[in-house]
């Protein structure tokens, strides 16, 4: 009691530099969150962490602000916004730039309670429209902490207003410097902070913040999940463009620049494991028109795609003679492209919510109408991945076409209009051997000419000169990358009569050792080409820089899978919770509330079983226990146990007083008091020649009914009280005090 | 107060579920409570807890539409804040009693504190931010009978706009202590009122909510007339000592009382040794009341004499005014009002009951003829506004 007397207390004056660093927090915290969103605030993001920053430093400066900032900032700021939304035609981005504006104004001047509240809901418009545009695991951390410091905040207003009713203060008084301002510094500030804390308050604000995790989580578990409308309806205030060359036309080298980056483009989840092969191509987008250095799709592939349609899902044609379905749940980072990553046909494609896409069954690819502005999750039934695409309607062409019935039909777009280049590639074609022994055979060839005369480079040298640059590449022995290859594998089969075309996407990836789930980098971004095989009756996928076992369809493509890899790097403990977030929490819905709770309730009644059959097994142990003959060692156990026990009650007994804490009935000084009424009642009164015996008795006694100020030690006055009545003559028990 | 201080105990606390203590904790009690809430316990959004719920009802309505779990759960994040601050409220004032100690008069014009004591009942956290919202109104005339019931429906019965007042907690208050918090009024009728405590409000933690309790706690008191300054007037009002008349009551005269126990604070040179030595205790002399000439206050109340309301208060403060001067000066021998019998003042508590008389004093019948000790003191209209007061023929005070 004397110790929390002496402990200083919150005072009114410690609130508003509290209040004042819980703003300047929340004001950074919100304008990070634009760090991992597309919006383009280049300048402004960097002049708020500035102005902010300098502000909570230096609390004076807002004080040194002109009147007529305060005069012109509104009118300023919606002419920017204005301005921003007219030039840009976005309103989302033009939203997130005000606000971060409001944002700097707010910290410009001192604040009241109103604008406290305003600069919350401004950080938390940034911090929702970050983690919507991201989906980003760290979102839940960021909006977790910002909103502790929202709650810590609000909780500091409300002290300071204390019960009365909340103060009025106006816009016109946001330079009227504060007394705390004038008073001491930081480092004063957090000393007297420190002093104030104590352990209950701590304990009181952590439980707290556990209760709003907890009951966050049950709350968000346990909101029914239904869909109003379709589409995500920031596609309506953004738009976003893709930054990798995924795209209808890529130029060379597009491909290969998605490779520096090392960033996350997709997750993979899949039921069995077994199920993946071990050459992964995800494909992506089949590009047959070639154009001086740029592939593209042409006219007629793209007609191969279906009506634009708006829906969840779409059946596919991949259904095969397995006997299980594997499923494939698929999650595709923002900013890579419109077009889908697939392994191949599918048996049925499903999207998390409906959305607007096209599909072409011949071509096994789906490509949505926008770029997704956020993460993106599907989920595949029944891939089947293969070497072998089948295209009976481009098989049916070509047999007409050899019959002779569609003599003029072209097949395909045409090669480089080029004579010299036409010329080059039938040489070329011609050092391979010309078209003798079919399609695959002489992709075989070309590929492994290819390796041989060119080695492989992200900085590929292409040689100077007229004509077409693949070509020119192609004529030369300098190291080039995926698409230079592949490039040139379909040119050298167009010229040797066989239709090619290049196919962009990714090729492999790592499989998470942690979350058992494969993860695809943008470094894995690859170009390979697809060469039409007559006897298969489809396009065969021909990689000049695959390993040649793969290319000869003998590996496991075909068939089997293989056990995957696991990866066990840090990188993939970080991705592993990438994996959870996006399991558990994106892409919960409808059926994983209903599976939760079906898990719940199995977890509930197999803990039960559990509990009732550890009980029932802990009785039978017992009982056996029990029967068994007694020895020594038996004896002993039981002693100690037993004596355990006693032994602990008896601490108990003796020192229960001490394990109190705070006032009240329930606190430690009533505890004290009644200990030292016990003493009391046990000692007998103090003769006249016993001392000592007096002064203990007057120590219990103070303790009993003096004021907790003046108490002596507990301790030592109740052992002397203990020793004392151990003395031999100790009288019987007296009357209890 | 600090928090050594003895926790007052006693009756009339009440607290967040009213005076009586209910029956301990049920889950159907509470499953109830939650449907039906009990009757003066509301919790309703402030302003930012407004504004959050619309923010939240727009954001669900964007998660609904978008199937966007970020968005649901930045929902449940706020759903959640908002439930832990109603429930960190309720907790707030759970443990926290309260009991209201009106002082035992008021003054009509003159500034008083109503006093709201407080004590925690709890045992873990301490009590924040907690406001205490009173009234107070003037009770008619004839409507004793109407203080049994409820007092937010007597006060809504009557037609006369409250005072109201609003007072806050300052700082916390610990499990186990005591507090007190006041509330500064200034009465401006005399006659009974009743003071209500309204409501205790808290909007702890977060501010979003604000937590209504509206205790059935009222009392009535009385407000006296305001006290006029007199202009004394008249020779008759000097002091003149009457011999071989003593007063029979406790004074500071040279005439012996009697004997009493010593009390701290008494003079040694009052000690009677003599009694002391005989009956082993202290005892010391108690000396009567000078004996002075005393006055006997008559105040007609009579419809006819006094038609004019603002004279008849005047009528009234001067003779409240008039009886403490006379107490003061141990001049005042007894008391009559109206048509009511006169009766003596000897004490504290007469002059109080002449007060009270004077506080609820209404234009009556004509007064009967009455003699009494010392000098009667009767008051006449001066002019429309006036007051006068006379003793025998002669003027003794002008209003």
């Amino acid at each position: 009691m004397s110790r929390n007397a002496s402990r200083p207390r919150l005072d009114p004056a410690d609130l508003p530099p509290l209040r004042w660093l819980l703003g300047g927090l929340l004001t950074l915290l919100g304008i990070s969150t634009v760090l991992y969103t597309d919006v383009d605030a280049g300048l402004l993001m960097p002049l708020a962490a500035v102005v902010t920053l300098a502000v909570l430093l230096r609390p004076r400066l807002p004080s040194r602000v002109p009147q007529l900032v305060h005069t012109l900032a509104f009118p300023v700021i919606l002419g920017c916004f204005a301005l921003d939304l007219w030039l840009e035609l976005e309103l989302l981005p033009s939203l997130v730039r005000l606000d971060i504006l409001l944002l700097i104004y707010r910290n410009l001047g001192y604040r009241s309670r109103r604008e406290d509240l305003q600069l919350i809901v401004l950080g938390l418009f940034l911090v929702i429209v970050a983690g919507v545009l991201s989906v980003s695991p760290t979102f839940a951390v960021h909006l977790l902490v910002y909103g502790a410091c929202a709650l810590s905040l609000l909780l500091v207003l409300t002290l300071e207003a204390g019960g009365g009713p909340p103060e009025r203060i106006g816009v016109a008084d946001v330079r009227n410097v504060p007394a705390w301002v004038r008073q001491g510094g930081w480092r004063a500030r957090f000393r007297r902070w420190f002093a104030v804390l104590d352990g209950q308050l701590a304990v009181l604000g952590g439980a707290v913040f556990v209760l709003l995790v907890a009951g966050t989580t049950l709350v968000f578990v346990s909101l029914p999940r239904f869909q109003l409308e379709s589409g995500l309806f920031l596609n309506r205030v953004i738009t976003k463009k893709a930054k990798s060359g995924f795209s209808d036309s890529v130029q060379l080298g597009e491909v290969s620049a998605i490779q520096l980056d090392q960033g996350v483009a997709l997750t993979v989840d899949v039921d069995d494991p077994a199920a993946v092969p071990r050459d992964l191509y995800w494909r992506m987008i089949v590009l047959d028109e070639y154009v001086d250095g740029t592939f593209r799709m042409s006219p007629a592939l793209r007609a191969q795609f279906g009506p634009e349609r708006l829906a969840a899902q779409q059946p596919g044609e991949g259904r095969g003679g397995d006997t299980r379905t594997t499923a494939w749940t698929l999650y595709l980072e923002s900013g890579v492209s419109r077009h889908l990553p697939l392994l191949g046909p599918y048996e049925r494609l499903r999207f998390r919510e409906r959305q607007t896409f096209r599909a072409s069954a011949p071509l096994a690819l789906v490509a949505l109408r926008e770029d997704p502005v956020a993460m993106l999750a599907f989920r595949v039934d029944g891939f089947r991945s293969g070497l072998v695409l089948p295209d009976p309607g481009f098989l049916a062409r070509w047999e007409r076409r050899e019959r002779g019935s569609e003599p003029g039909a072209p097949l395909q777009a045409t090669l480089p209009g080029s004579g010299r280049d036409r010329l080059l590639l039938r040489q070329g074609v011609d050092i391979l051997g010309g078209a003798e022994g079919g399609a695959v055979d002489f992709a075989r060839r070309a590929a492994a000419w290819l390796r041989e005369r060119h080695g492989y480079s992200l900085s590929p040298a292409i040689p100077p000169g007229a004509g077409d640059p693949v070509v020119r590449w192609l004529n030369s022995r300098e190291p080039g990358h995926c698409e230079l290859f592949a490039g040139s594998l379909v040119l050298l089969a167009r010229a040797a009569g066989f239709p090619a075309r290049l196919v962009t996407g990714f090729r492999g990836g790592s499989w998470n050792g942690y979350s058992n789930s494969l993860t695809v980098r943008n470094s894995d971004a690859h170009a390979w080409a697809e060469i039409f095989d007559e006897s298969a009756g489809g396009w065969r996928r021909v990689d000049p820089l695959a390993s040649p076992v793969a290319d000869a369809g003998a590996g496991p493509d075909t068939a089997a899978a293989v056990a995957p890899q696991p990866d066990r790097s840090w990188e993939a403990r970080w991705d592993s919770l990438r994996v959870f977030w996006y399991r558990r929490i994106v892409s919960f819905d409808q059926r994983s509330q209903v599976e939760s709770a079906r898990g719940l309730w199995a977890a509930a009644a197999a803990g039960f079983r559990e509990s009732r059959d550890a009980a029932r097994a802990s009785l039978e142990w017992a009982a056996a226990w029990w029967r068994t003959a007694w020895d020594a060692e038996r004896l002993a156990a039981a002693g100690g146990v037993v004596g355990g026990g006693l032994l602990l009650l008896l601490l108990w007994r003796r020192h229960r007083w001490a394990f109190r804490r705070g006032p009240g009935r329930g606190g430690r000084e009533a505890a004290v008091r009644r200990e030292a009424g016990r003493w009391l009642g046990r000692l007998a009164p103090a003769a006249e020649d016993d001392p000592e015996r007096a002064a203990v008795i007057a120590k219990l006694q103070r303790l009993r009914f003096g004021a907790a100020a003046g108490w002596p030690d507990p301790t030592a006055s109740f052992q002397r009280a203990r020793q004392l009545r151990r003395r031999p003559g100790q009288p019987a028990r007296f009357n209890r005090s | 107060m600090g928090p050594e201080a003895q926790i007052p105990g006693g009756e009339g606390w009440e607290g967040p579920r009213g005076t009586n203590r209910r029956p301990g904790f049920t889950w159907r009690r509470l499953l109830w409570s939650l449907l039906c809430p009990a009757r003066g316990n509301r919790v309703v959004p402030t302003p930012p807890g407004a504004v959050l719920g619309v923010l939240c009802a727009g954001l669900i309505a964007a998660a609904y539409g978008s199937a966007s779990n970020i968005l649901f759960i930045t929902v449940a994040l706020l759903l959640t804040s908002l439930v832990l601050g109603g429930l960190l409220g309720w907790l707030n004032l759970r443990g926290l009693r309260w009991r209201l100690r009106p002082p035992r008069a008021l003054r009509r014009g003159q500034d008083a504190v109503v006093p709201l004591e407080l004590r925690h009942a709890g045992r873990f956290l301490p009590v924040r931010c907690v406001g205490f919202e009173f009234a107070a109104r003037a009770v008619p005339a004839g409507s004793a009978g109407a203080s049994d019931l409820p007092a937010r429906l007597r006060l809504a019965s009557g037609g006369e706009t409250p005072v109201t007042g609003r007072v806050a907690l300052g700082g916390r208050l610990d499990p186990g202590t005591f507090a007190e918090v006041a509330w500064d009024l200034r009465p401006a009728r005399r006659g009974r009122l009743r003071i209500e405590l309204r409501r205790v409000v808290s909007v702890f933690p977060f501010g979003l909510l604000r937590r209504e309790l509206s205790p059935s706690l009222a009392i009535e008191t009385i407000v006296w007339p305001a006290p006029a300054e007199l202009r004394l007037v008249g020779a008759g009002f000097a002091r003149r000592r009457l011999e071989g008349r003593p007063r029979p009551r406790a004074g500071f005269g040279s005439d012996l009382l009697a004997l009493r126990a010593y009390r701290p604070g008494d003079s040694p040179r009052q000690v009677h040794w003599k009694a002391t030595a005989r009956t082993g205790s202290l005892l010391v002399r108690q000396p009567a009341a000078e004996a002075v000439e005393g006055y006997a206050l008559r105040v007609c109340t009579e419809a006819a004499r006094w038609p004019r309301p603002v004279q008849f208060e005047l009528l009234l403060s001067v003779a409240s005014a008039l009886a403490e001067h006379f107490y003061r000066r141990g001049r005042l021998h007894s008391f009559a009002l109206g048509a009511d019998p006169a009766f003596a003042v000897r004490c504290l508590s007469d002059l109080e009951r002449a007060l009270d008389a004077l506080a609820l004093a209404e234009p009556g019948p004509p007064m009967p003829a009455a003699a009494g000790e010392g000098e009667i003191v009767t008051f006449t209209p001066e002019g429309s506004r006036g007051v006068v007061a006379w003793a025998g023929r002669e003027r003794l005070a002008v209003l």
